[in-house]
This record gives structure tokens, sequence and C-alpha cells, in this order.
């Protein structure tokens, strides 16, 4: 691990040489939003959330380096008691450092990054290398994906061939999803208010494999993955509870096809090694899991259409099945400098429940926007969005985008 | 040998005036023009609304030929909230019948998205420019009357009535008819009027010309929206002509990674 810091120092070193002849860019925003409860909820007032990410590039021929920095304020959890941690109070991070060497046949990234597989939307059939930032549920995510995935230190070597492209991708760091603490709006249910230690099992490297190629008008990417699941689970060690990450091994593949005004996308997965938590800890079960989706755009409406089944091989008293759909409809009102936005989510595991989002935003001046979202759970306090039901939301955000 | 023919073409009546093509030769000559191996540019939208707002983006485009297909990249540069977001398009040879494939980058996602192609009425980015206005021309997307020529600009221009043969929209462009004057010496479209269901929608205008490494370029266009009201000025800086631009560029790659 200790070679890994000093390589992500790289870039640093490399500063004299960029100094020469590099190019430089760069780009962010800077947000206040004010958030108010639509529900009776206990808990703090929503109050104001401020957030600023700023991205910058530096290029000198076929080397780029790249980072991302993120800083955040949440006024909500600007306290330090025992009921409420603070850690989401403020935080400010260097999110993405990683260098890019590029070359006719290969490019090669080193450094803390992400990279998105798959081609499903909001949905994770094989989007596995990076962890999610669960913090905030799935609000950030929803809004800005790259926000949502947690970068991690890794190795990405792509090899473009005439007809097939190769990833090879090594992640030596173990890197858990983040999920809210004990106290906050979207801390989970069935999650113990001390989290017990972590355990780690294994070496704690993640490789994978992505091949890709563009054949008769389609896209087709083949995947391949061995490493550990992203998701830190409660099970029993030597008598004691502790948070493992289990085993996650799985192939799968990608498809997007225009067809007429309609762009076909799917991807499909079988792990083949996997863990699943139930009460009694860690189930290792095979499952598999199959998306299809539907893009329909013209004349600036985007309408997206998602369903998505999975089936964990190994039974359980629950349902060993999960289903789960989207619809998302958006519309660009450019000449009134509107966008309009509306999303609904469904996941039915025994039960379903929903959330719904609906935004409408307004170009106020050049690189300024000002948008109102509101935000709706809705199911049993045992289902995925249902346990959310109090945490309804209005929010009203307003941000300078900027560039240099 | 040169003089010969000349004095019979002159005997015959013959003369080589602007009529001697036809509505479809000028229109093919215009799709198939020479543009050199590739190009490199840098290029400006500034979409002016009915209510004076103004929104101005910044784009780097790359162009290379492959035969009778071509292959273009556009990437975004500016403003900040579309800076790093990447068009790659593949067009292909007329007569194959076969629609153009695209890819969105959307650096929110990470992730490049297939795009429908068989519709291209929609606005290009909110502009007042669609889709189908920055392909590259379908000369079989409907019929032509040449109606003679007229002089814009102290340029003498072949005036060309087109219209859709059914009548109706032409489902991919979303335009019924157009009137379009070419310039055979320079093979371009300077003007174009777009009509939908009758009425007369948009107008084309090239305002900016200029003789670069030997290729005519469009330097400036107006694009005028008679509906929604505003226009979008289109404009071309730093066009370099066969650059050898490698083929990675042309690739999902070069939207992520961007162009320097």
């Amino acid at each position: 691990m200790r070679i890994w810091k000093r390589l992500s120092l790289i870039p640093m070193l490399m500063l004299p040489l960029f100094a020469q002849a590099v190019n430089l860019s760069g780009k962010g925003y800077v947000e206040a939003r004010q958030q108010e409860r639509l529900a009776d909820a206990s808990g703090r007032s929503l109050g104001q959330r401020y957030e600023a990410l700023l991205e910058g590039q530096m290029a000198h021929k076929n080397l780029r380096f790249d980072g991302v920095f993120l800083g955040r304020y949440r006024s909500q959890y600007d306290v330090a008691n025992t009921d409420i941690r603070d850690e989401l109070g403020r935080e400010a991070q260097l999110r993405e450092y990683y260098l890019t060497w590029s070359a006719d046949a290969f490019e090669i990234r080193l450094g803390r990054q992400q990279q998105a597989w798959g081609r499903a939307d909001y949905f994770r059939v094989v989007d596995v290398l990076n962890p999610l930032d669960l913090r905030e549920f799935l609000l950030p995510y929803i809004d800005n994906y790259s926000l949502g995935r947690t970068p991690r230190d890794m190795l990405i070597v792509d090899y473009f061939a005439d007809q097939w492209e190769h990833q090879w991708v090594v992640a030596p760091e173990r890197k858990a999803t983040q999920l809210a603490p004990a106290g906050s709006d979207f801390a989970m249910a069935a999650m113990p208010l001390a989290r017990p230690p972590e355990y780690k099992r294994g070496d704690g490297v993640d490789v994978g494999w992505r091949g890709k190629t563009f054949w008769q008008g389609r896209d087709i990417e083949l995947y391949a993955f061995r490493g550990y699941h992203s998701d830190a689970m409660l099970a029993q060690h030597q008598g004691n509870w502790v948070m493992e990450q289990p085993r996650r091994d799985f192939v799968g593949a990608s498809l997007a096809q225009p067809a007429g005004d309609w762009v076909l996308r799917s991807d499909v997965a079988h792990y083949w090694q996997e863990g699943r938590q139930l009460s009694s800890g860690i189930q290792k079960s095979q499952r598999s899991t199959a998306l299809v989706g539907f893009d329909r755009n013209k004349n600036d409406w985007n309408l997206n259409l998602q369903v998505s089944a999975t089936r964990w091989h190994e039974d359980t008293d629950g349902d060993d099945t999960v289903l789960e759909g989207s619809v998302s409809v958006d519309k660009n009102w450019y000449q009134q400098r509107l966008n309009t936005g509306l999303i609904w989510m469904v996941n039915h595991q025994d039960h379903a429940s929903h959330l719904w989002r609906a935004t409408i935003r307004y170009n106020l001046y050049p690189q300024w926007d000002v948008a109102l979202t509101a935000v709706v759970f809705d199911g049993r306090q045992t289902t995925l969005f249902g346990q959310y039901d109090q945490q309804d939301r209005l929010m009203l955000t307003l941000r300078r985008s900027l560039s240099w | 040998m040169k003089i010969v023919l000349f004095i019979v073409m002159v005997a015959f009546g013959y003369a080589p005036t602007v009529q001697a093509w036809t509505a479809e030769q000028l229109l093919e000559q215009v799709r198939d023009r020479d543009e050199g191996d590739d190009r490199r540019s840098r290029m400006v939208l500034e979409q002016t609304l009915s209510d004076g707002f103004v929104r101005t983006r910044e784009l780097l485009m790359l162009e290379k030929k492959y035969g009778a297909e071509r292959k273009a990249v556009l990437y975004f540069t500016a403003p900040a909230d579309t800076a790093g977001t990447g068009i790659l398009m593949f067009s292909y040879e007329e007569a194959s019948g076969k629609d153009d494939d695209q890819w969105l980058y959307l650096p929110a996602l990470r992730q490049s998205r297939r795009i429908a192609t068989n519709s291209k009425e929609g606005p290009f980015l909110g502009t007042d420019f669609s889709f189908a206005d920055i392909e590259r021309l379908r000369v079989s997307d409907y019929v032509y009357e040449l109606q003679g020529t007229e002089e814009i600009d102290g340029r003498l221009l072949h005036k060309i009535a087109a219209r859709t043969e059914s009548g109706l929209e032409n489902p991919r462009t979303g335009y019924g008819q157009r009137t379009v004057w070419v310039d055979a010496d320079r093979q371009l479209i300077l003007r174009d009027e777009f009509y939908r269901e009758g009425r007369h929608i948009k107008t084309f205008e090239v305002t900016g010309l200029q003789e670069i490494e030997g290729y005519w370029t469009v330097t400036e266009a107006v694009m005028t929206n008679h509906v929604q009201g505003g226009f979008t000025r289109l404009i071309r800086k730093d066009a370099q002509y066969n650059q050898g631009l490698a083929d990675r560029f042309f690739n999902e790659r070069t939207l992520r990674s961007g162009i320097q």
C-alpha cells in the first residue's frame, strides 16, 4: 500500500515537466441549496447545503493529469453530539487524481479515479468498480453519477485493436460503500447504532476485464470481474459481529443498438460468487441479473424506460427475485431557458417501494441556474425506498458554473 | 485544342454558363466536394433568444474522411456547464442507405450514450440548427426544380426548389420544402430556406466565407428562427486542413479524454 501511495505522487513529480508547455484547463461549480421537509419527521431541520466542485486538467503531449476537488457543508449536521454524527457536517476532499498516458493503440491511467461499466442508468448491473457514497442515499447519484461513485486507486490499461478494445483494471485498494451514519436522515433501518469493526479477508485486489466492439451498428461489451463486493456486510467471525466485504466474481455483457426512434440498451450479468446480507449474516449465493432499457430522444424530449430482474439462486425465507424499474422523462425548453424532469424508480422484493423525483430548472443568466426539486419516497418501512418514507423533501438550488 | 472546343461550343450555343448542371448534379457536387482528408477547427455557437438572452458554446471539431465515409468528433470546451460534453459521429455514403451512428458523452455520467439518428429534426444542443442541418447533405431526401439564377452579394447563385416526393414532411429532417441557393464554383450552399407545412420556419445564410489552404471554408453562418424568434450564429475559427489526424481521435475514448 505504501508503494501505491508513492505512485500517487507521480503527478507532483511531473510538475516541472508540465511547466514547460502545459495545457491547463478547468471547470466546476458552486451551489447553495435550501432544503425543507415535506413530511413530519424526527430530526433536525434540513437547512442549507453548500457544495463546490472544481475539476482541473494539465496536459503535455501524450501525458495528462486530472484532479477533482469536492467541498461540502450541510448545516443539518453541524453539531457534535451523541445523537447525530457530525461527519456529514463538512468535508473537503481531493476526490480524483490520476495520470493518463495515451498512444495510438494504448491508454494507461494510474491513480485515484472512477471507471463506469455498463449501459444502465441508476441500476448497477455491471458497474461495480467504484463503490457508492450512500450517505445521502441515491440523491447525489441521481443528480450526477460521477459524484455518487466513490473514486479509488486503480491502474487501468486500454488496448485498442482493430476490431476490439480491451480494458484491464487492477484496483489494489479495497474500498467499501459509504453508508449514512446512525442518526442521519438516510441511515439504514437495519444497521446497528455502533458499527462493528471492519474485517478483511483475502488480499483485497479487484481485477477486471472489458472487451468492446462495434459490430453492424451495435455496441457490444463483455466483462469479467474477480474481486470483492463493494458493500461491507455484517458477518459472524469467531463469535463476534464484523463488517466484511464478501467475494464477488461475475461475467457480463452489454448491448446498445438504435431501432427506429429508439435506442435499446441492455446489461446482463451472472455472478457465480456473490454475498447477500441476511439477518443471520452473509449468505454466499450465485445470482443473475438482466436489465433492458429503451431511450427515445426527439425534439428535446428524452424518455428512458428500464426494467431489471435479479434472481438469487440460493433460497431464503424471503423472495429471491428482485424486480426493479425506472421511467425518466426530461424536456429541454431551450427557448424558455427551462428544463423539466421527472424520475420514477420502483423496487419490488416482497413488497414494492417507490422513489419520485421532479425537477424544474431555469437558466437565470449565463452560467447561473436555479432549480426546484421535490423527492418523495413511498413504501413499507422494510423496503428499499419505503424505509425513507419520512424523508420526502423540497430543495431549492442556486448554481454558478465556472471555467478557466 | 481547347480553343477549337470553345469555338465549337459557342457555335452550337453551348457556352459554359451557370445553367449547365441539373439541380441534383449541383447538390451532389456540394455533398461530395473536396474538404481535404481531415480538418480541425474551433467553433463558436452563439445563440440569441427572442428575449435577447445570449447563450454561447465553444467546441473543437475534428473531421476525417474514410473513403466515402466520414467521422467527426465535437468536443465542447465552454461554457462550464457544457464543457466536457462530446459527440462522435460516423456518416456513411448516401447510396448505402445507412443511418448515421452517433454517441454522446456526458461528463456527469462518465459514460457515452448511443443516440438514435433516424430522426434529426430536433434542435442541435438547443440552438436554431437541427441535427439535420449540420449533417452531411442527402440529395435523395427531396425532388428538385432548378429555378434559374440570382445574384446575392455579387455572386451568381443557382436557385433550387426542393420538396419531398410525397409533399409531406421528410420524417428524418422535419422539412417539407426547401429553397436552396448554390454557389456552383465553390460547391457551397450559401442560402437555404426551410418550410414545414408550407410555413417558412427558418433561414440559413452564409455570412463569412474564406479560402483556407485552397479550400473554400464557411467561417460564419446564421440560422434565423422565424417561429420562435431569435437566431444562432455559427462561427468557425482556426480551420486547419490535412493535419494527418490519427484514427484514435475518432473513437469513444476521445469523448472521455477530450481534445487538447
